[in-house]
């Protein structure tokens, strides 16, 4: 099934690419959603299997293919209308972009083997270059270039990484790459190869993950691209990264450096938030601003996971709500772009009395994304404090805390001055003013309010078991 | 024979640090591609024969013809023929490359790996630092990509090592060659190229905070 899916995925790509007409390729990538919603209902019912050699629908795959469906879902619908101004030509290549990337993320969140893992990871840098380029400005051939020149450099060290890992398995006489016979594999092997190994996939995959040090790529990807592209790309994108590292994680709390891989997590996390506070506070655009608000949150989830126990949970629950909270925002910002025709900070703003209904939306993700209650990120971030001051890591609690209150004094200083403060620069088109368009914003951050409240079984059941941890 | 071979291909990245035309660039990434051709032809004995013919058609097609073919077309189109703007004078660049030898010495030594020839292990971490090397010390975005192209090679080398082993991740590796490179050389350097007068790096250089 896995392969027929991503024949059907290589297929649709091709044939948008090769007829390369406006319409059919907008069906194209329609059509492919369906096929997308068929297979995450086939992960769904079949979790727990290997399906092949290579691929395994564990629980962490069924969470992040049912969030990979939900954000392309709604990426598609707001990118029709950015594509309504297109060419065709532009237009298919979009299309071509959207259907690779969300085939190779599929391959990412489901490979059961630390090479098959890599090659879909590879694969989603073409994908993700095709919709940073799409305006075609010198901006995007820059951003384009840095994303592909310095993804590859990354991929390129973890391969060597993974090369690190095949010669202690030499030594153990083994070559099997699966990530579930990984771990026993590489009980006896030598620590030093396996530190080598785990920090050079750790820099390589950086660069997917927007973590310290490769994060550069994906700010500027972020605020090149189009906005539906930008949810996309700091959301499903950047999970693949998280998925990745997480998996040679789970792999390596079974090796001797598991200790040392957890300190170098925990490490790289606190550099992250601590990238991402610095810029907030200094950044002069607002789709700039939320690329290192995806730094920040990563970060904290690279501390959950260097924590450990609890610390994972919390770790995919931040993943998971910030895929919501995060895509949201970016659809709104396209929305105001389009009616503000800037995102520079202090350039415009009165937004509440421009576009209330996009105002609220904005004022509420923003809300969300620093998780005060009712964030539904506040119940991660409550998880990894409380589990940092049980284990009376309270050097790193108080670094942590005194860095998201500058993160909090950095958005929202930025925030409200666009929303509530004249500013007679401000250039408003109206055409785009359309209230309707919020309906999907408002649907993910309700879904993210709710997860503040609710704790459904189901999926603590499916992050618990991700984590490793039984209930 | 191989260690000779290896030897040559450690020769020719010393050759990198210090080279400012870039037609040298382009002679040099070939003759990796046929040292590798070589190397592998030697090394890989007890590989399939349809892996080992994947791997020769790559190494002698790709890397030693369409790739320094490509990097020519490069130059011819952009009319610049040598690094003029380094970022570390010549002399600094060889005292830097024989402190990188050194360091990938020490650092096959510290390993010390009963499966692996050091020499391999040696000369594949050189290649690496010397590709970053190109990268991080050099303006000029042809530059970079040679540098990359180092790095690629690096990879392959360090893969021949458990190649027989493991011929999959040889073949992993020559897609990451194939896929990346032709999209970098053929696609965004020609672009960047037309678009920027001097392909320079700072050229590319207007999204800041």
């Amino acid at each position: 099934m896995m392969i027929a899916y991503f024949a059907t995925g290589a297929i649709c790509t091709g044939l948008v690419l090769f007829f390369r007409r406006k319409t059919l390729s907008m069906v194209i990538a329609g059509l492919f959603l369906a096929v997308q919603l068929f297979i995450t209902l086939w992960i769904i019912m079949n979790r727990g299997h290997q399906v092949s050699l290579f691929f395994e629908l564990d629980e962490l795959s069924v969470i992040f293919v049912s969030i990979l469906f939900l954000l392309a879902l709604f990426m598609f619908y707001h990118s029709n209308r950015l594509l309504s101004q297109c060419n065709s030509a532009s237009c298919s290549i979009y299309h071509a972009g959207f259907i690779a990337l969300v085939t190779s993320l599929t391959g990412v969140y489901t490979s059961a083997n630390l090479t098959v893992n890599w090659v879909f990871l590879e694969a989603t840098t073409l994908s993700v270059a095709a919709l940073i380029y799409h305006n075609r400005t010198i901006r995007a051939l820059e951003a384009t270039w840095k994303y592909v020149f310095i993804s590859s450099v990354g991929i390129a060290l973890a391969y060597i990484g993974i090369l690190f890992v095949s010669l202690t398995l030499k030594s153990a006489l083994s070559a099997d790459m699966s990530f579930s016979s990984l771990g026993t594999a590489l009980q006896q092997a030598n620590p030093l190869y396996l530190k080598l190994a785990f920090l050079f996939v750790l820099i390589g995959y950086s660069a997917k993950m927007e973590i310290f040090p490769l994060y550069t790529i994906g700010i500027d990807a972020n605020y090149v691209a189009p906005a539906p592209a930008s949810a996309f790309i700091s959301t499903a994108m950047v999970n693949a990264g998280f998925i990745s590292i997480f998996r040679l994680y789970k792999v390596y709390a079974l090796t001797p450096v598991a200790a040392w891989s957890r300190h170098v997590m925990v490490l790289t996390g606190v550099v992250s938030v601590a990238i991402a506070a610095i810029y907030m506070l200094r950044v002069k655009n607002y789709k700039r601003m939320f690329a290192y608000s995806t730094l920040e949150h990563m970060g904290l989830a690279a501390i959950g996971l260097g924590i450990g126990g609890a610390g994972i949970v919390a770790a995919i629950l931040q993943v998971l709500i910030h895929s919501f909270a995060k895509s949201a925002v970016f659809f709104q910002l396209g929305q105001a772009h389009r009616i503000l025709k800037t995102y520079r900070i202090g350039k415009t703003g009165g937004y509440m009395h421009i576009h209330p209904a996009g105002a609220i939306a904005m004022l509420t993700g923003t809300v969300v994304l620093t998780a005060i209650p009712p964030s539904g990120l506040f119940v991660p971030e409550w998880i990894l404090f409380s589990h940092m001051a049980a284990a009376g890591k309270w050097v790193l609690f108080a670094l942590v805390v005194a860095l998201l209150t500058l993160v909090i004094y950095g958005i929202f200083s930025r925030i409200l001055p666009l929303l509530y403060m004249e500013n007679e620069r401000t250039y408003v088109d109206g055409r785009y003013v359309i209230p309707s368009e919020t309906i999907t914003q408002y649907f993910l951050l309700a879904i993210t309010i709710a997860l503040c409240f609710i704790h459904p079984d189901f999926l603590y059941r499916l992050i618990y078991r991700a984590a490793g941890i039984s209930l | 024979m191989t260690t000779i071979l290896i030897l040559a291909f450690s020769l020719t990245l010393i050759y990198f640090t210090i080279t400012e035309r870039f037609r040298t660039y382009a002679i040099l990434t070939g003759m990796q591609g046929f040292l590798l051709f070589a190397i592998s032809v030697i090394e890989l004995e007890k590989i399939s024969t349809a892996n080992l013919l994947f791997i020769i058609a790559e190494t002698v097609l790709f890397k030693t013809i369409l790739v320094p073919f490509l990097l020519m077309r490069i130059i011819r189109e952009m009319k610049f023929p040598r690094v003029h703007k380094r970022a570390l004078p010549g002399y600094y660049a060889i005292i830097l490359a024989s402190a990188l030898l050194l360091l990938s010495y020490i650092t096959a030594v510290s390993l010390g790996n009963t499966e692996v020839d050091r020499l391999y292990l040696t000369v594949s971490l050189f290649a690496m630092f010397t590709g970053l090397l190109l990268i991080i010390t050099h303006k000029k975005i042809f530059s970079h990509l040679v540098g990359f192209l180092v790095l690629e090679n690096a990879v392959f080398l360090f893969s021949l090592t458990i190649g027989n082993e493991m011929p999959m991740l040889i073949n992993t590796a020559i897609l990451l060659d194939i896929f990346i490179s032709v999209l970098i050389l053929g696609a965004f350097a020609t672009r960047i190229g037309r678009a920027t007068e001097s392909m320079e790096s700072e050229d590319l250089s207007q999204l800041k905070d």
